[in-house]
């Protein structure tokens, strides 16, 4: 009898370790009062500490509101004062101002996520948008890339097909990065991303469901640089400040995406005529060291700045459709220079992982 | 007497050609290599490999001595063979083990394979055709305590590739045989069975709650009364969420399955009936993870498994996220000496199933804070994915002669099966025609022959969707042929021919030939192949799980030897 009650006993242990979830099953806090300053939509439990009174929030400002919980940008200052940020090392550091208002902001981690997609993918519009509810949780501190590879589901649709699958997104350097001595990822099946490039050489493939892990593990690392864009209609330049001191292998990327290009792309079992493809890589302007140094010291600034012709560099992936993309149809130009986003990345050379990135709209 | 003492001299020889004994213990095993090259051929869209040739080979070597046991298997990957996971990639010993047994206590440590009840809740195997090898590594206890009754625990990990799944199983099974325990000899003979498996995995969602623990249970019974038998099992698997951020698919419904079959046989006569219900069932070793290498239940298909060339070009596996099956199975053997008998009787199999989606716009349960949904639980009236309605003749015709014919009809959903976008390739009726001829030259050498057709026909009409025939998108793939010869002598080896004709397809481009040679030569313990040729893009099932391969072009080398 002894050994039956082992069993049962034994078997009670397995069946109690388990933890079936009951709804609601958003735990996260905040506001959920659509009608608040402050309304966090991700929120599934309200925190009881929405926001409804505006007005200015620094006490050095002479319009100071001691109500206010949000700060609608009203602040008014003393004759001669400008207010701002004094610091440096924080993103919006301003060298005419005299009065620090207390308004610095740090610069923050920002994760790359590299969307390996195909327009005649059927599962890649669900990464799409689970990209987009993670840019929703986080916000400018995730930037999304789309990149269209793989001879399965990149490939433009042969012309008697047309118009349907006509247009070929890939590039010559998504295909480069999607090879099979580098990255490797179209041959494990598409979506995968990468976040941040992590986990190279072996457990840089990730699938949807990992990315939402991997981006918070990358949140929680250290900032050691912080990156700035500006541009205009010729040139793009890049700062780079030190914020800790650093040393290694360290190579910038510049590179431009396309948002709101309507085309079609296969989801689920339909095909959508017009379907929005959002963070299009078009191309990639530098990709190379911004300093001859290894070792890098807190507060050092590096600037680079790039040239760029778009007629040439749209023309460019024409050829290369037309050329050397297996089964390309030249059916790659048509870019809306008004939807361009510049991304610049550092990375390290010898892990790939990549250290700090950011978005800005390009100023053609 | 004489029959004892030639027993005994075989095995004697056997042993010593096998095995490598002597006093200390056993040592067996074998080892298999596979290289294949591969060329392009833009015309069947086969591409070429960077490293021309690819490999997959390995080694198993056991030992034993009394009741203990231990042994390793080596893999090498050098790369892998385009029809595997790139993920396989170099060389190791992922495999090793060492097990002994006392008193009816039976402890593993290491390696281990592992399976309970039918695996609806859990099946750790390898299956070296498909590159599916999720082998634990752990401790697993099998106890045998007294007759009929028998236990077994274990705690693992699971194996993906050439690393293992951040989550820990735990897992239980015991099974009664109430017949053997109570020590009586009644007619109906009864036994039970109880699983539980529970993974454990950390949590790390930032807005919506999971689970830490995901446990899964199944019971089953088997009943026996002469030559009836019925047996069912049901499984359970609590909500199991994957670990994504958009609210609307994020899924909190629990799984079930449950299985019935009932069997009758006499002599000459069996017939089984199969009724499967699946919802939900996908139970993976990693939440965060996709594909195959990280599922670790196994739902078997209620669809015969066919071996025939053009019965398995659209071949079916379980949808372990919901489908609802029926099966029924007659196998007749026709007396010898009746009309239909013959000299040497005739062999007969009857078999027809058919699986449907659950009912529903989801085709499974939904739960989640947007969406509620539970499909009825027993509805036939939903799309159909597959039907296969197939009849088998095998009737030897003389001492020399033996004949196989089959006709088959098969329904396959192409679009949903395959997960294209509905009016792609479209819903398929294909009817298949299958003779297999062998004629016995001699005691040594023998000649097959085998001819295949298959009439395709496209079921549903989408009206100008696409430009090709039914308003497809792409071109249908139509009817195929197929002939083969192959010349064996017994003990020696072999050498086939066959061609694989794609005559109607809708594209002229694509009317090809699939043209293949093998040549096998086996001596003793050692058996060598050599092939040349080309292989279409397809699916490829075993045991009802089933794996996309690429088209490839090219030679492979065989070797398999075992001590």
């Amino acid at each position: 009898m002894k050994k039956y009650f082992l069993f049962v006993l034994t078997f009670i242990f397995v069946l109690n370790s388990c933890e079936k979830i009951e709804g609601p099953y958003n735990l996260l806090e905040g506001c959920t009062d659509i009608d608040a300053f402050n309304y966090n939509e991700n929120a599934g439990i309200d925190d009881g500490n929405c926001c409804y009174i505006e007005g200015c929030t620094d006490i050095n400002a002479l319009n100071y509101d001691s109500l206010a919980c949000f700060d609608n940008d009203s602040c008014e200052y003393a004759n001669g004062d400008i207010a701002g940020c004094t610091d440096s090392l924080f993103s919006n550091y301003n060298p005419l101002a005299t009065i620090d208002n207390g308004s610095c902001i740090p610069y923050l981690k920002n994760v790359l996520i590299e969307d390996f997609t195909g327009h005649t993918c059927p599962n890649c519009p669900g990464a799409a948008t689970e990209l987009e509810a993670i840019q929703n949780l986080y916000g400018e501190q995730i930037i999304g890339m789309a990149i269209h590879v793989s001879n399965t589901f990149a490939r433009p649709y042969p012309e008697s097909q047309a118009p349907k699958f006509q247009y070929d997104f890939r590039t010559e350097w998504g295909d480069n990065w999607d090879a099979s001595n580098l990255f490797d990822i179209s041959n494990s099946g598409l979506p995968k991303g990468m976040v941040n490039r992590i986990g190279y050489p072996n457990e840089h493939k990730l699938g949807v469901s990992e990315w939402l892990s991997a981006v918070d593990l990358e949140l929680s690392k250290n900032v050691d640089l912080g990156i700035k864009i500006e541009s205009n209609s010729t040139k793009i330049t890049i700062s780079i400040r030190i914020l800790s001191n650093i040393s290694g292998n360290y190579n910038l990327v510049v590179c431009l995406t396309e948002n709101e290009i309507i085309n079609w792309q296969k989801d689920g079992s339909d095909n959508i005529e017009d379907y929005e493809h959002n963070h299009v890589l078009r191309t990639v302007l530098y990709d190379g060291e911004f300093s001859s140094s290894n070792s890098f010291s807190i507060g050092n600034k590096y600037q680079k700045t790039i040239d760029y012709n778009l007629a040439d560099l749209e023309q460019y992936n024409v050829d290369y459709s037309t050329n050397d993309a297996f089964m390309g149809n030249g059916i790659a130009g048509g870019w809306n220079y008004n939807n361009l986003q510049i991304i610049a990345y550092i990375y390290d050379a010898n892990t790939k992982e990549i250290l700090q990135v950011k978005e800005k709209h390009l100023n053609h | 007497m004489k029959r004892v003492y030639l027993i005994y001299i075989v095995s004697l020889v056997t042993i010593n050609l096998f095995g490598q004994s002597n006093q200390i213990g056993m040592i067996n095993g074998e080892f298999n290599l596979n290289l294949k090259s591969y060329q392009e051929d833009i015309s069947i869209g086969a591409e070429k490999a960077e490293e021309i040739i690819l490999n997959n080979a390995y080694l198993n070597l056991n030992f034993t001595r009394g009741n203990f046991a231990t042994g390793i298997r080596y893999e090498s990957y050098l790369n892998a063979l385009e029809d595997y996971d790139p993920e396989f990639r170099g060389n190791g010993i992922p495999y090793k083990y060492a097990t002994y047994s006392i008193d009816g206590l039976e402890i593993t440590a290491g390696n281990y394979y592992e399976q309970l009840g039918s695996g609806l809740i859990f099946r750790s195997y390898e299956e070296k055709g498909l590159g599916i090898d999720n082998a634990m590594d752990g401790i697993r206890l099998k106890y045998n305590p007294s007759e009929g009754v028998y236990f077994k625990t274990f705690i693992g990990k699971s194996r993906t590739h050439f690393t293992y799944a951040e989550s820990i199983f735990r897992g239980i099974d015991g099974e009664l045989n109430i017949n053997k325990i109570l020590k009586n000899n009644a007619k109906t003979q009864i036994r039970l069975g109880l699983s539980g498996v529970s993974r454990y995995q950390e949590r790390e969602n930032p807005i919506f709650e999971l689970p830490q623990n995901v446990g899964a249970y199944s019971a089953r019974l088997d009943l026996q009364r002469g030559g009836f038998s019925y047996a069912v099992e049901y499984a359970y698997k609590i909500n199991d969420p994957a670990n994504i951020s958009q609210a609307s698919d994020i899924n909190y419904a629990s799984g079930s399955a449950i299985k019935n079959n009932l069997s009758f046989s006499k002599k000459g006569l069996a017939i089984s009936l199969d009724l499967h219900r699946i919802d939900n069932m996908e139970f993976k070793s990693d939440r965060d993870k996709d594909g195959k290498a990280f599922i670790i239940n196994y739902i078997s298909t209620l669809s015969k498994q066919h071996s025939y060339s053009l019965l398995a070009l659209y071949p079916y596996a379980t949808q372990s996220n919901g489908e609802i099956g029926v099966q029924a199975d007659i196998f007749l053997k026709v007396k010898k000496g009746s009309f239909l008998g013959g000299k040497y009787g005739t062999k007969i199999s009857l078999n027809a199933s058919r699986m449907n989606a659950l009912s529903g716009d989801y085709g499974k349960s939904v739960l989640n804070d947007e969406i509620d949904y539970t499909p009825i639980p027993l509805c036939f009236a939903q799309a159909l994915y597959f039907q296969d309605i197939n009849l088998e003749i095998e009737k030897k015709i003389n001492k020399k002669v033996r004949t196989i014919f089959i006709l088959a009809n098969q329904i396959y959903d192409r679009d949903f099966i395959e997960q294209h976008t509905v009016g792609e390739y479209g819903v398929l009726s294909s009817t298949i025609f299958v003779s297999d001829i062998s004629y016995k030259l001699n005691k040594r050498n023998s000649i097959r022959f085998e001819i295949q057709a298959l009439k395709s026909q496209q079921l549903e009409d989408f009206k100008g969707q696409g430009p090709y025939a039914n308003g497809l998108e792409r071109p249908a793939e139509g009817d195929w042929y197929m002939g083969g010869i192959e010349y064996t002598i017994s003990k020696l080896g072999f050498i086939s021919i066959q061609d694989m004709y794609n005559a109607g397809n809708e594209d002229p481009d694509k009317r090809l030939h699939y043209l293949n040679v093998n040549i096998g030569y086996q001596k003793g313990a050692n058996r060598f192949e050599i092939g040349y040729g080309k292989k279409r893009a397809g699916i490829f099932c075993a045991g009802g799980v089933c794996k996309l391969i690429p088209s490839s072009n090219g030679f492979s080398l065989t070797i398999s030897s075992t001590f």
